[in-house]
This record gives structure tokens, sequence and C-alpha cells, in this order.
């Protein structure tokens, strides 16, 4: 015992003279303590990533997401993975996953016009696939698009209508 | 079950979990930032703890990796390598309930890489029987300190 506790204290020790070292000597010195933004889940206001530009499409509270919602004419697109948006996604939101946009991006674009209003979503903790994927679509000539940054944790955090279920492969060849 | 008691099963366990764990060290340690972001995002530590925990992480898992796959101090190195899976199960058990897609950072910072899910959390559980296989036998055949007063002949 007393033997197992005097290695452990060994490995420690080095691990933060290591550690502690790097930081101080060696190219990519990080601060010892960083500042982190948070995004509340429960208070309805916008926290935009640390990547986020000025000319980003505009973000939407909760509340202006939900407006979007009762919009049958708005389609809210998910930008998780697969798994993800199987596991649960917002009512009636169609899969876009932005890491295999390439892959999907054929069964979404005949559902979409130029002119369709669109909101992109993702997970809502420091996700940043839903700027991702606005932006993109905003680079092929979509122009009325937002984000919902608050993402699928706001939107069950707040019980709002949900589905779930398996999603067809691009190509069909099943999941 | 008396192969469980093969002291080359015991070296093999030893080099799969120290390697592992080597590996594992690398791109965190090069890139100290984007590691930091990763443990940010399972949003369980205090923010004030994050860079810290990011800092030193890595080189634990390095040497104690290193200290398995060479056979010296495997004790200790054992017990704070299975602490340390037992730490990581329980950060992606709670992310995978809460339902958030984050980047691992098991292996790789990169934001390409692999998210979580139950894969991962039976490949930690593999890793930690492979260590708790370390610490109940010992580290076996070919290693630097043997033999060990713990290892029965």
């Amino acid at each position: 015992m007393k033997r197992a506790i005097s290695q452990i204290a060994f490995f420690v020790l080095i691990a933060i003279a290591l550690g502690v070292g790097r930081n101080l000597a060696a190219p990519g010195k990080i601060p010892w303590v960083g500042t982190w933004t948070h995004v509340p889940v429960t208070a309805d206001t916008i926290v935009p990533p640390p990547s986020a530009q000025k000319d980003d499409p505009p973000f939407l509270t909760f509340a202006e997401a939900q407006t979007k919602f009762e919009d049958p004419e708005v389609i809210f697109l998910d930008a998780r993975d697969p798994e993800d948006y199987e596991a649960g996604h917002i009512a009636r939101a169609v899969l876009l996953p932005f890491e295999q946009f390439d892959a999907w991006w054929p069964t979404v674009e005949e559902r979409l016009s130029k002119d369709r209003e669109i909101v992109t979503y993702c997970s809502g903790a420091d996700c940043e696939l839903s700027l991702f994927l606005a932006r993109h679509l905003r680079g092929l000539g979509y122009t009325k698009i937002s984000i919902f940054f608050g993402g699928w944790l706001k939107w069950q955090n707040e019980k709002m209508p949900v589905d779930s279920g398996k999603v067809a492969a691009p190509g069909g060849e099943g999941t | 079950m008396s192969f469980l008691r093969n002291p080359w099963l015991s070296l093999v366990a030893r080099l799969i979990v120290g390697g592992v764990y080597v590996y594992a060290s690398f791109d965190k340690i090069i890139h100290p930032d984007a590691f930091a972001k990763i443990v940010h995002n399972y949003h369980i530590l205090p923010d004030v703890l994050v860079n810290i925990f990011a800092l030193i992480l890595p080189w634990l898992e390095l040497v104690c990796g290193m200290a398995l796959i060479m056979g010296t101090r495997v004790l200790g190195a054992a017990v704070i390598l299975s602490g340390l899976t037992v730490v990581f199960i329980v950060a992606v058990a709670v992310n995978v309930a809460r339902g958030v897609n984050i980047d691992c950072g098991c292996f790789s910072t990169s934001s390409h890489a692999r998210k979580l899910g139950y894969m991962l959390l039976l490949q930690d559980a593999g890793l930690l029987l492979l260590s708790l296989h370390v610490l109940w036998r010992g580290p076996g055949q070919l290693a630097v300190d043997r033999p060990l007063e713990s290892v029965p002949a």
C-alpha cells in the first residue's frame, strides 16, 4: 500500500513537472486558467461560439426558434451525425450532417428552394456544426438562413416536440 | 481459467494498456489548446481547473504508459491508469446520457475525430479490464522491475 502511494506520487509529480515545464518553455502555451464561455441552456440568451463572425447568418433565441417552428414552411436542418439524429431530433427536422455533407446533400437539396426559410441547429453544447452548415449553405446561394444555437439540448429542456427513429442512408443502402 | 494467471498474459495486458495510453498522449501534448477546449466541452471540471488538467493529464498518460511498457513501478502506474480509465468512462457516460455531441479527445484533438458513443464505452471497459489484470497479477514476464513481491511465483 505504502509502495503504491509512493509510486503514484512519483508519477503525478513527474507529470506535473513535465506539464508545467512544457507550458513554460515550448510553443503553443496556454493560460494557466482559461476563460470559457458557456452556452446557457436555461436562460433565453444567445452566446455565439468563439468562431462566430460579424457577417454570419443570424442566431435565434429559443423564443424566435419556437416561432419559426410554428411555421410549417420553415425547414429545420439537423447538422449532427446520423446516430444523434436517429436518437432524437426536433420534430419534422431534416438530417443534413455537416461532416458528411456531400453524401447527404442530394437527399436534402430536392426539398429546398433558394427562397425557403432555413434554420440550422446541432447539439447546443458549444457545438459549431450548425454555424458551419449555415455558412456553407449560404455559400451555395441560400439566403434565408438562421441558426438556432440553443440546439437539441435547449429544445429538449423546453419539452418541445421531438421525433426519433431510423433514417435511410443516402443512396438507400440502409444504416 | 488458469490462463488468466499466465505471466505472458500479464505482459500482453501491460503492453496493450501502456501502448494505448502512450499513443493517446501524443496529440494532446502537442495541442494543449485544442485539448483544453475538449476538456471544457465535457462540462465536468470547473473552468479554473480545465487548463491545468489539460496540461498535466497527457503527461501522466505518457509516463504511466511508458512505465507499464517497460515494467517499472507497475503497481503505481496501473493504479493511475485504471483510475483514469474509470474517470473517462464516467465522463463519457455522463455526456452520452446528456445527449451531447462532442469530440471524444481520446486519441486526437481534431474536431473531425470520433464523437462519444457506446462503442467508446465498450472499448474503455476493455481497457479497464486489462489494467485491472495488471493490478491483479503484477507485471508478468519481461519487466524491468521483476520480481515484484506482490506477484505470486
